[in-house]
């Protein structure tokens, strides 16, 4: 997470100060007596200005609102302070850091175990048999040093096919029974709605863990409350993404408020998510996130953000890899697309030429001549055609 | 017959070194000859700080964090055979330094070291190490990559020019007491603070007790001294006593970290040193962060 130029002066202590103010005054406008306001659904809880909590779909576990990503984070001050400041929730991963995301995350949660949610991951291509995804989970659990964890995950879904695995569902059962995982999930970056639908559809996932953030909202909201209406727990990640994307543009310049902190409370608005996660190694950055999903900012503000983050991201591809496989003639639309982004976005011709010269025979924008109309559809509403024109005149 | 079998051979290869060079230095270290029977597949795929996420997922952040310049992947395949696969990762670091830090947040503690390149490491279907400006990670299936794997791992680091050193940052970690491969290098936020870079640390053994000492190089001396005052700072709001250290560089403080335990910081021309531990007592670690002030090179004092 980063901090706006206006706020990197600050102390951490001014910040606080700041932030808790805000806070007051936002909420306190919001529900006219200063306290967060139950949902229709009555999962919004917490105290005044401290960490809200959420149901984590049909597991009943309450989670925070603000989740700790743990790929950076590995300093057990920054992991304990995360507890003290109401986190319950810790995200990692057999692979991250080669499994040491786990080893330092066991070490940190030592003592507290009983008061945090844990959730990790297992790799399968659809066909991995189901004593190797177990050995996995076994090996996580020795890196932890856990009994069990409480949300075992597929890492990185983008295929139907790996969801609805027969030996998947029979490794999850056994994980389950065995009691070394309270309940099963996936994670997903490709495909996502599609693979989140065959999730709810299969009726056998109990959280799915997706990218959501104000950039790619409108196409994973709504599947997003498909999922929490069929009561599977959503998890958001890649939060911060819009704030990376648009920090440096002009339409970032005239924003109010910190759009890190805008970005995480982008996500938080939507009462579908169950809680966020948002790998903070600092903890400058942990106080910036805590303090972000505290506060709960005037619609006018969030509606501000939004625009920007439209504004920053207008016509532009947003690299969803919508397009990926769609073109009858086999054009790589989806790298073409990127590759246009490095030399018109980045500004870098000379790299996007290089990766533009080495597609395979065949697959640049070369062959769209050949085709009166362009049957690749963007649901983003960039122009594919006209795109692939200019970067094949720009980078072949 | 056997012409074309040969200019197909041939082409196969030029095209594989014209795809190599296309796709930058990292992609050179990846043989393309045939490496005790397994033969690179294709042109290795080229990864940068934009699209790194594309071949390690969520990791990318955290190499990116460290330097990460560029990637080349290489799947090997078997010569005339249809099954088996290794794969060969090279990553460019940008610095020996940073090189071994990406190095040393992947191997984990209790695995021992083995010597390929400066050190690497071995696990399950793995071959990971570092040499130069690159980490080099060598994957296959358990069992099927027993003999190509290590060939291939040690072609590539033998493709790696230079010398197989350690960095010479290490040698500003005091050797007494320091536990053997103990040492690591955090580029960024160590300790979670944003301003505490570019540091080196490792594990001591005072007497029975554990410790961790870390050496901040912050380039110049204001902005060490500005590090050591946000530190200071920001132990006084956790609502702990901080007291004067004495005779440790520039000024020195001694607290009781909530998160930590025991901790005593100083400041000395350009670096930053604190020591920590929960079972040490405090004259120990003062002496500790004394020792290591008392070895560090200075910029001002080069030329004297």
């Amino acid at each position: 997470m980063g901090t706006s130029g206006k706020e990197r002066d600050l102390t951490r202590r001014e910040f606080l100060a700041r932030a808790a103010a805000g806070a007051a005054v936002t909420v306190g406008a919001a529900s006219g007596i200063g306290v967060s306001v139950p949902t229709a659904r009555g999962e919004e809880a917490g105290e005044p200005g401290g960490m809200k909590y959420r149901i984590l779909g049909r597991t009943g576990l309450k989670v925070s609102e603000l989740g700790l990503g743990t790929i950076k984070t590995e300093n057990p001050g920054v992991v304990k302070r995360a507890i003290d400041m109401g986190v319950n929730y810790f995200d990692t991963a057999e692979c991250y850091r080669g499994g040491n995301s786990e080893v330092k995350l066991g070490e940190a949660l030592k003592g507290a175990r009983e008061d945090v949610i844990v959730a990790t991951k297992w790799h399968t291509d659809g066909s991995t048999p189901a004593e190797k995804l177990l050995a996995s989970l076994d090996e996580s659990l020795k890196r932890l040093d856990m009994e069990h964890v409480d949300l075992i995950q597929i890492h990185g879904a983008n295929k139907v096919k790996q969801v609805e695995s027969e030996e998947l569902w029979e490794a999850f059962t056994r994980a389950r029974d065995a009691g070394k995982a309270r309940f099963n999930g996936l994670s997903t970056h490709g495909n996502q709605v599609e693979v989140v639908r065959a999730a709810i559809e299969s009726n056998r996932y109990d959280a799915v863990l997706a990218s959501y953030n104000a950039t790619i909202g409108e196409r994973v909201g709504p599947v997003m409350a498909e999922a929490r209406g069929a009561n599977v727990g959503t998890i958001a990640m890649k939060v911060l993404q819009p704030a990376h994307q648009g920090k440096g543009s002009e339409a970032f310049q005239g924003l109010r408020g910190n759009p890190y902190q805008q970005a995480i409370q982008w996500v938080l608005r939507d009462m579908n998510v169950s809680t966020a996660i948002v790998d903070m190694p600092t903890f400058e950055e942990l106080e910036e996130g805590v303090a972000a999903a505290r506060m709960r900012p005037e619609r006018a503000e969030l509606e501000e953000f939004e625009r920007a983050v439209e504004l920053a991201s207008a016509g532009s591809c947003r690299l969803c890899g919508a397009c990926t496989g769609q073109c009858p003639r086999g054009v790589r639309v989806a790298d073409i697309m990127r590759y246009d982004l490095y030399a018109v976005g980045y500004g870098d011709r000379g790299r996007a030429t290089e990766l533009y010269r080495s597609l395979p025979a065949g697959r640049g924008a070369a062959a769209c001549g050949s085709c009166s109309e362009c049957k690749v559809v963007c649901p983003w509403g960039v122009l594919v055609r006209s795109t692939l024109e200019r970067a094949h005149a720009l980078l072949a | 017959m056997r012409f074309l079998r040969d200019a197909v051979v041939v082409t196969s290869i030029l095209c594989l070194v014209a795809g190599a060079a296309l796709a930058g230095v990292a992609s050179h270290l990846l043989p393309t000859d045939e490496v005790a029977g397994w033969v690179l597949r294709e042109t290795p795929r080229r990864f940068t700080p934009d699209d790194l996420y594309e071949s390690i997922d969520g990791n990318a952040d955290l190499f990116i964090s460290f330097g990460f310049e560029e990637s080349a992947v290489g799947d090997y395949v078997p010569t005339g055979a249809d099954e088996g696969w290794i794969s060969v990762e090279v990553y460019d670091m940008g610095a020996p330094l940073h090189a071994f830090g990406i190095y040393r947040v992947e191997k984990a503690d209790g695995v021992e070291a083995v010597p390929i390149g400066v050190q690497g490491y071995e696990s399950a279907g793995l071959i990971a190490f570092w040499k130069g400006r690159y980490y080099v990670k060598v994957s296959s299936i358990e069992g099927e990559g027993a003999v190509g794997a290590p060939r291939l791992a040690e072609t590539v680091a033998a493709r790696i020019g230079g010398e197989s050193a350690m960095p010479v940052e290490r040698s500003r970690l005091p050797w007494e007491n320091r536990v053997p491969g103990s040492e690591r290098y955090v580029r960024k936020s160590a300790l979670g603070h944003r301003f505490l870079n570019e540091v080196v640390s490792a594990r001591y053994t005072l007497g029975k007790a554990r410790a961790f000492l870390y050496i901040a190089d912050l380039g110049e001396l204001k902005k060490a001294a500005e590090a050591f005052a946000k530190l200071r700072e920001f132990e006084g709001e956790t609502g702990a006593e901080v007291a004067d250290v004495e005779r440790a560089g520039e000024a020195g403080f001694a607290v009781r970290d909530p998160y930590y335990g025991e901790m005593v910081a100083a400041h000395l021309a350009q670096y930053v040193a604190l020591a920590i531990s929960d079972e040490a007592d405090r004259g120990k670690l003062a002496d500790l962060v004394r020792r290591a002030l008392s070895r560090l090179p200075r910029d001002d004092e080069k030329g004297c």
